[in-house]
């Protein structure tokens, strides 16, 4: 510790300035508001959006494993564009022969290392559309061009501002066995029961978005960026073995057809039930799988204002539902699941459906649909509106592991969860992925967190994303990457941006400004079409809180986290008073290491000269350096004469001074929260926000004062801000433990591997 | 000009593209002066793994099902003591895998040791893990030392690379 006068406090600051880039306005990147998305981030007063019906009829062909359809679309122009053709995209087109997504993916030789692997490269199947015809309402042939994944449809004139068009689309194509394949959707065989169940999606071609931000969005599927579509409204027969079940987007239009007395009775009870109730039995979905019958019934669908359809079908699938309001209106959850899913399903995926839903609705918009499914498949998270395919299977004996079940939860509440990102808040998924996996992500979080508490979240703690942000920058993408030029998708679509939400809502702006502000975007654009600028904007518009260096930070850039404290100064005043401060420096002097020899001699050497001689000792041997004479107490009293009382409480009230220095090593700023810990173990935690970097972006100080001395200081106590190296948070330093040896403190410990060891010893 | 390639009678490994996926592995590696041995953890993604034997197998099987199960557990630490090499100078350092512990976030940490190395030289690393099943694979190191750290990142064709000295 060092003792100060009040004079020399005013040291002039030796940092020099810098660039200053890291709080500089976004005015660049985002772009001009205008009439059809404004400046504080809401819908602009002439903003559109364009509306595409559907009405279909579908064949399964559940013996050749072939859908076809026959659809009639209806196309609204409420842009205030004339529009000479119109775009459809034919998603299944990436399981053609000539996909740009197989000639994409990047090879070598070692790729080829097994007879197997050439088979693999060799291996292909009839995919991708058949387009049959398209024809207008009067049955006129139309001209078309398809373009791997995308249709133009050529007009015979514009469509007009504010008018509409139908054309009927007749098409078939191949269902990918997805356990072979892969794939979002497709059919799993159970060669067991030998059935089939199919989950389809992207099955029939739909029209791409025409906004303001990008024309056209058309931009060709690879396989990551995923779909962007306009809302709109559908009709769909489809026509299934009659022993099949259906799990479809929208709701029932003709249970009397397709569901028995006993099951219609069950679907009106669990209407009005909060628990699940079973609609069809395991015993009578087992019973399907041995009879597999050979007519065929039709069931019909109606959803209104949704940007897709998908359906599941099998004659394997059991059925529970139950239902849970929100804001005042009934959903209806329910779950479809072949029999290998229980005991998993059947205890818990209708009762994480209705959770989802509730706690998606309390964070975001309240759920505008009327059902909300979980279909059982494996491997796989894929969401629909309304409808989402999950993957979670125990074992075949039934039972399963603990990790298995969080993952099954995890998948369930992620993927209903995406009804909110992209089905409700549509944002362009084909161009921004982090828009609905990094905010449905952020939310699933919360929505785990209700449903245990300490739920092992696999993202959304900041703590959490530290390995991902470690390392070369230049394999890390900007979040604000197109999706298919991401590296590590995962971690940066999903992890990142669900991470930073995690950050401005429990340290940047708090949990109810950032709730509110998060709020009021979700209403912004709750069935519209939202832009990574309408985000950022309505988050900073609905808080009064400047979020450009953060956005810049953790959206456009790649720094991680990592400030340190660098260097920690203690001071105390000099209050003048001699019988204090010669008290002090006696005390100083009294803790000053001592020589080996002089302790030794102490004992060893009974007296010296001068203790013998007492002539030898002159003035100075004599003196008393921490004596208080009359001089200095006049002097002090001479001092206080001149010195108002305010200003000798102050000096005398025994401060104590830290002058800490924090130096940010990895670039991205944050606030410093910093936790002393005192002599007496007494704690305090001050936060200061990110601006004292406005000025300083690499190091800056900030002088602490307290009653007590400190004994430790800490930054990051609460791990709220990523930083990727805790080791330089500390004051005095300490070394945070190895991962390996954490392991080895905690050595009684059995990990199964362990455990297994032992085992196969007993059978040996 | 023509090479011959010698290849292997196995079955393919039908990687197919899958929405989520994660294909990413940490290794943190910190060298014991006492014990004068290298200590490391390596973190993978636990689904990756039983996607991988499950596909080779071409059987389901989770992370237990794997760890429990001797023959499928040797395949995997075959996988996983091969997937990376630390280099001391000029000298290969071989590690021996101590235990497995499985997270309720779908994560499998593996705690390996190496043999006695009594001095520490310049260090090298290659880091291919998974890389021949998941072209996206990313895999990172952190090298801890005396309180400091550093990262260095491997991509899939990215063979030894230098951990720089921390100082």
């Amino acid at each position: 510790m060092i003792k100060v006068y009040l004079s020399v406090l005013g040291l002039l600051s030796l940092f020099s300035l810098s660039a200053q880039k890291k709080f500089a306005q976004l005015d660049v990147e985002l772009p001009t508001p205008n009439e059809y998305r404004n400046a504080a981030g809401a819908p602009g007063h002439a903003y559109f959006q364009q509306q595409a019906d559907y009405k279909m009829n579908l064949v399964l062909d559940d013996k050749n494993q072939k859908l076809s359809g026959i659809e009639t679309i209806t196309y609204t122009n409420n842009s205030p564009d004339p529009l000479p053709y119109l775009w459809l995209q034919l998603d299944q087109n990436i399981y053609d022969e000539h996909s740009d997504t197989k000639l994409i993916e990047v090879e070598k030789m070692e790729d080829f290392k097994s007879i197997g692997d050439i088979h693999k490269r060799f291996f292909h199947y009839d995919g991708g559309f058949k387009v049959e015809s398209i024809t207008s309402t009067s049955g006129q042939a139309m001209k078309y061009f398809i373009n791997k994944t995308m249709l133009r449809i050529d007009l015979a004139s514009p469509l007009a501002p504010k008018s509409s068009i139908s054309f009927t689309v007749k098409w078939w194509y191949n269902i990918n066995d997805r356990m072979a394949v892969g794939g979002r959707s497709g059919y799993e065989y159970f060669e067991k029961d030998q059935n089939y169940l199919y989950t389809l999606a992207q099955f029939f071609p739909r029209m791409c978005v025409y906004s303001d931000v990008t024309g056209w969005q058309n931009k060709q599927f690879l396989g990551r960026g995923e779909f962007t579509l306009p809302f709109g409204n559908y009709e769909v027969s489809i026509t299934v073995p009659s022993d099949h079940i259906i799990a479809a987007t929208g709701e029932l239009q003709n249970s009397s057809d397709v569901l028995n007395a006993v099951q219609r009775k069950r679907l009106e009870e669990a209407k009005k039930s909060d628990i699940p109730l079973m609609v069809v039995t395991q015993t009578e979905a087992e019973a399907a799988e041995i009879e597999k019958k050979t007519t065929t019934k039709t069931w019909r669908f109606k959803a209104s204002n949704v940007r897709d359809f998908a359906f599941a079908s099998s004659r394997k699938f059991i059925w529970d539902a139950q239902n849970v309001s929100v804001g005042g209106k009934s959903v209806l959850c329910m779950s479809f699941y072949p029999k290998e899913g229980n005991p998993l399903w059947e205890r818990y995926s209708t009762k994480l459906v209705a959770h989802t839903i509730k706690t998606y609705s309390k964070y975001t918009v309240d759920y505008p649909y009327p059902v909300a499914i979980s279909v059982h498949s494996k491997w796989i998270g894929m969401e629909y509106p309304m409808i989402c395919f999950n993957g979670g299977r125990p074992e075949e004996d039934g039972t399963y592991s603990e990790g298995e079940k969080y993952g099954m939860w995890g998948v369930i509440i992620h993927e209903v969860g995406h009804n909110f990102f992209p089905m409700i808040i549509n944002s362009d998924e084909r161009q921004w992925t982090w828009m609905d996996e990094g905010l449905n992500t952020f939310v699933q979080y919360l929505t785990e967190q209700e449903w245990e508490r300490g739920y092992p979240s696999r993202r959304g703690p900041a703590h959490m994303i530290a390995d991902y942000m470690r390392g070369d920058q230049k394999f890390i993408s900007p979040i604000m990457t197109n999706s298919e030029s991401i590296f590590q998708f995962g971690n940066n679509a999903y992890g990142k941006p669900a991470t930073g939400l995690n950050i401005l809502r429990e340290t940047i702006m708090g949990r109810e400004l950032f709730d509110y502000a998060f709020k009021t975007y979700c209403e912004r654009w709750k069935l519209k079409h939202p832009s990574p600028a309408d985000f950022f904007r309505s988050m900073e518009d609905a808080s009064a809180v400047d979020l450009d260096w953060f956005w810049r930070g953790w959206f456009y850039g790649t720094d991680p986290v990592d400030i340190a404290i660098k260097e920690v100064k203690w001071f105390q005043l000099n209050s003048q008073d001699p019988v204090q401060e010669k008290a002090f420096l006696q005390e100083k002097e009294g803790q000053k290491d001592i020589h080996i020899g002089e302790t030794r001699n102490a004992i060893e050497i009974k007296s010296t000269v001068n203790e013998r001689d007492s002539l030898i000792d002159d003035f100075y041997a004599k003196q008393n350096l921490y004596l208080v004479d009359a001089l200095d107490k006049k002097e002090y009293a001479a001092f206080k004469e001149k010195t108002i009382a305010k200003d000798l409480e102050l000096l005398n009230a025994g401060k104590h001074f830290y002058e800490v220095h924090f130096e940010n090593k990895g670039g991205m700023v944050m606030p410093l929260i910093i936790r002393f810990t005192f002599v007496d173990d007494s704690t305090e935690v001050i936060r200061i926000p990110v601006e004292i970097w406005r000025q300083f972006e690499e190091n800056v100080s900030k002088v602490f004062i307290f009653n007590k001395p400190v004994k430790e200081i800490r930054l990051d106590p609460f791990l709220e801000t990523a930083d990727v190296d805790l080791n330089n948070n500390t004051w005095p330093e300490t070394i945070q433990p190895s991962r390996y040896q954490l392991y080895k403190q905690n050595p009684t410990k059995e990990n199964p591997m362990q455990r297994q060891k032992r085992v196969d010893a007993i059978k040996n | 000009m023509k090479a011959l390639l010698f290849i292997l009678f196995l079955p393919a490994f039908g990687y197919a593209v899958r929405p989520h996926e994660y294909h990413l592995a940490f290794l943190e590696l910190e060298y014991n002066s006492t014990a004068t041995r290298f200590e490391a953890t390596l973190k993978v993604t636990a689904h990756d793994l039983a996607y991988i034997t499950s596909k080779k197998h071409q059987k389901d099987y989770s992370i237990d099902q794997i760890l429990k199960d001797s023959l499928l557990r040797r395949e995997i630490e075959m996988i996983l003591l091969t997937g990376f090499t630390l280099w001391n100078g000029s000298q290969e350092v071989y590690f021996t895998l101590e235990a497995f512990e499985t997270t309720h976030q779908g994560e499998l940490l593996v705690f390996l040791t190496s043999e006695p190395t009594p001095t520490v030289e310049s260090l090298s690393l290659s880091f291919p893990l998974l890389t021949t099943y998941f072209p996206d694979q990313q895999n990172k190191v952190t090298y801890l030392s005396n309180g400091k750290q550093c990262a260095v990142t491997f991509l899939l064709n990215d063979l030894r690379k230098e951990i720089p000295k921390l100082l």
